[in-house]
């Protein structure tokens, strides 16, 4: 027995007549809705799928980051390394002696840097002949608060400010900052960094401090506490070339490198160069040399250490473990590039951060309720859209490329507000699409060119993506050959053309929630896509489930044939109802019907 | 693709990096015309650098120069200086000379600043490296 069916193939509706009230389409789609933002929510909140996706989209945030990250934080930020090696080369043991200490200061301040952040917590009481030297070259190098000094200080606890656990003698001609480090985030590592704090007084977190002498100095817009937000890391990896004239920068071989990427993640094989340029406490105690000069005259200097068995190491998603004054130093970098614009996080409890990323999530499920099927009520209202003149249309098309123009040519916060229009068109062209797409025919030739077209892409991809992986990197590689690879194939061959439209709208919703006055970090759109993928097909495979079961029902009527009484079997249909995508409704066949009464 | 790098950073050494000369002779003599610091401290060229005493400071403005200096072959981070013919030596980055004074060889060439330490389950001590 068949049904009578509508254009689009669905069936007729016919009205229910059975002891229990299956849902109409309106109230399938709610369920629907509320089911997908449910998993949404439980995957994404409970890093289910974010974080086994994380390292993917980490890796392809890097590879447009190694490509459109300024250099300007780069050149105004010099790390002064104290390596482990150094202390047999200076005849000095661990912990380092304040005399030596006050040596290295003391060189810094010949050099004439613009301020200087000393990533040693100085804590314990030392002899007064030690403390008097090291307070006289912190003073020295202060030179009456020209070049602010600032000590590391364990993180605020126990009722007791940053301050009041650094040895007071040494606070004479310096500033207590603390040095807390936040969480790691999975194989990503430490991707946000704390603005400031403090139990009684707010003071700064070093990279806020350090850019509070920066804006003060260069007449930059300065930052208040109250402006200020948690920071969210955006962990720049350009070459730099005075760190590959001395340190080990060298890669593994590309076939080595695929084969970790494929055993662990693409974060498997890091970055052993810094990006933030770096000399060491040698290069600085050597003769005056003018590349010194360079490097340390009127920059934002980071001491810090590189020791072994002391901790203090910070892992990120692009460097293998570097010592923890980098992440100091790369957020001041971050702070330079990007200013008062710098990227927010605050990925604890509800925040800006979380409600674009409810938004994104929201988004993504009325997409996928609305793609494939559209209900009744949506191609209702899409088909007057279907009617607006094509010249409309192109004015449209228009206004949206000249926007997305100006926002390229004059980054600033209007343009970015002026971004959401085109987001918004596209939003509605995604929609026109779902509503009006046309039944994709397939021949035998075509479906052989097709299949033939397939393995040509993935052949050309992987030949494509060793090349650039050995040439520049796992990231470019992901950036410059997977994604778009992965594209033309969606588009080519499976001919769907509602993903790459959804893909595009959620990168266009990423660039804008990055961009002013947003000013959020990168967000994870592999999870985005990857969820709008899986569930898509659940959706489609619930769909076909419901679709074979109405099919058993109608062959099978009767509810002795089940095995269940006509109570249980009205549950059952319900259920099996709310699988129906768009308007097919196949629960009401007459024989059915009269069966479960 | 490690040793062609470290061949290529000990034949230039830091000189390059930072913008000097690679050393030529061992007698090579240099020109302190000023100091860098407010206020410089010459200590003994004892042999064994870690037993050196201070023996006076001179202030940047009171430097009467040019004195004559020489590596000191105890360590590359001192100079010996001549100073109303006496021998002294004194911090190599405190000093303003003619020209660069340039290092033989850069003992940081190939150093290692990125990479995972292996875990181990103990505290570091103080002064176990036996200096």
């Amino acid at each position: 027995m068949s049904q009578p069916l509508v254009g689009d193939g669905s069936a007729v509706i016919e009205p229910a007549a059975v002891g229990v009230r299956r849902p109409g389409p309106a109230a399938r789609a709610v369920a629907q809705f509320l089911f997908l933002a449910a998993v949404g929510v439980v995957l994404f909140m409970f890093h289910g799928i974010s974080l086994h996706l994380t390292p993917w989209s980490q890796a392809i945030v890097n590879g447009i980051v190694k490509y459109a990250y300024p250099p300007t934080g780069q050149l105004d930020t010099t790390v002064v390394l104290f390596r482990e090696e150094n202390l047999a080369e200076l005849g000095e043991s661990f912990p380092v002696s304040y005399a030596r200490h006050a040596e290295v200061l003391d060189a810094l301040a010949s050099y004439g840097p613009r301020a200087v952040f000393v990533d040693f917590a100085f804590i314990d009481a030392r002899s007064p002949e030690d403390q008097a030297l090291l307070t006289r070259a912190i003073c020295d190098l202060n030179a009456r608060g020209k070049v602010p000094v600032y000590l590391a200080a364990p993180a605020p606890g126990g009722g007791r400010d940053e301050s009041a656990r650094v040895n007071p003698v040494l606070l004479e001609c310096a500033e207590a900052v603390n040095a807390q480090m936040d969480v790691e985030r999975g194989v990503s590592g430490v991707l946000t960094y704390a603005h400031g704090g403090g139990t009684s007084a707010f003071t700064w977190t070093p990279a806020f401090a350090m850019y509070d002498v920066y804006a003060r100095v260069e007449s930059k817009p300065r930052l208040s506490p109250g402006d200020a937000q948690p920071m969210e890391i955006i962990w720049g990896n350009l070459a730099s070339d005075l760190n590959e004239r001395w340190m080990h920068c060298t890669s593994e071989g590309a076939l080595r490198h695929l084969v970790n990427i494929l055993r662990e993640n693409p974060l498997g094989a890091k970055r052993t160069c810094p990006h933030t340029n770096t000399i060491s406490v040698l290069h600085l105690l050597g003769p005056h040399n003018p590349g010194v000069q360079k490097a340390v005259a009127n920059k934002a200097i980071f001491y810090g250490g590189n020791f072994q068995m002391v901790g203090d190491r910070v892992i990120s998603p692009v460097y293998d473990d570097l010592p923890g004054v980098y992440l100091h130093a790369m957020a001041y970098d971050n702070l330079v590039t990007f200013k008062a614009a710098y990227k927010r996080a605050d990925h604890h409890g509800f925040s800006l951060s979380s409600v674009v990323n409810g938004l994104l999530l929201l988004f993504t499920v009325v997409l996928l309720l609305l793609v494939d099927k559209p209900p009744a009520f949506a191609r209702a209202l899409l088909a007057q859209l279907a009617e607006v003149r094509p010249g409309i249309k192109w004015l449209a098309l228009g206004v949206a490329l000249l926007l997305i123009g100006a926002t390229f040519a004059f980054p600033t916060s209007l343009s970015a507000v002026l971004l959401l229009v085109p987001l918004l068109l596209g939003v509605v062209a995604v929609l026109h699409l779902a509503a009006t797409r046309p039944p994709q025919p397939v021949s035998a030739r075509q479906f052989l060119r097709v299949s033939f077209l397939g393995v040509g892409i993935l052949a050309v991809a992987a030949a494509l993506f060793l090349l650039v992986d050995t040439r520049y990197g796992v990231e470019a590689g992901l950036l410059l050959v997977v994604l778009p690879g992965y594209f033309i194939y969606k588009a080519l061959v499976a001919r769907d053309v509602l993903f790459v439209a959804t893909s595009v709208l959620l990168v266009g919703a990423a660039v804008v929630s990055f961009l002013p006055p947003i000013n959020l970090g990168p967000r994870n759109i592999v999870a985005y896509v990857a969820f709008f993928e899986i569930a898509r097909h659940l959706m489609r495979h619930a769909d076909e489930a419901a679709e074979k079961y109405f099919a058993l029902r109608r062959a099978h009527p009767r509810p002795e044939e089940w095995g269940v009484g006509p109570g249980v079997l009205g549950v059952v249909d319900w259920l099996f109802t709310l699988c129906c995508r768009g308007d097919r409704e196949e629960t009401t066949h007459e024989g059915t019907t009269h069966a479960v009464v | 693709m490690r040793e062609r790098r470290m061949r290529w950073c000990e034949a230039l050494g830091i000189a390059l990096l930072l913008g000097g000369t690679p050393a030529a002779a061992a007698e090579e003599t240099w020109s302190v015309k000023g100091l860098r610091t407010e206020k410089v401290t010459l200590y003994d060229c004892n042999p064994d650098r870690d037993k050196r005493k201070p023996q006076m400071d001179v202030a940047r403005k009171d430097f009467k120069g040019p004195w004559v200096a020489t590596r000191d072959p105890a360590s590359p981070l001192y100079l010996k200086v001549q100073v109303d013919r006496a021998e002294y030596c004194v911090r190599a980055f405190a000093v303003d000379t003619e020209k660069p004074v340039a290092i033989e060889r850069d003992r940081e060439c190939g150093a290692m600043v990125a990479g995972k330490l292996p875990k181990t389950g103990a505290t570091r001590g103080v002064g176990e490296c036996g200096q």
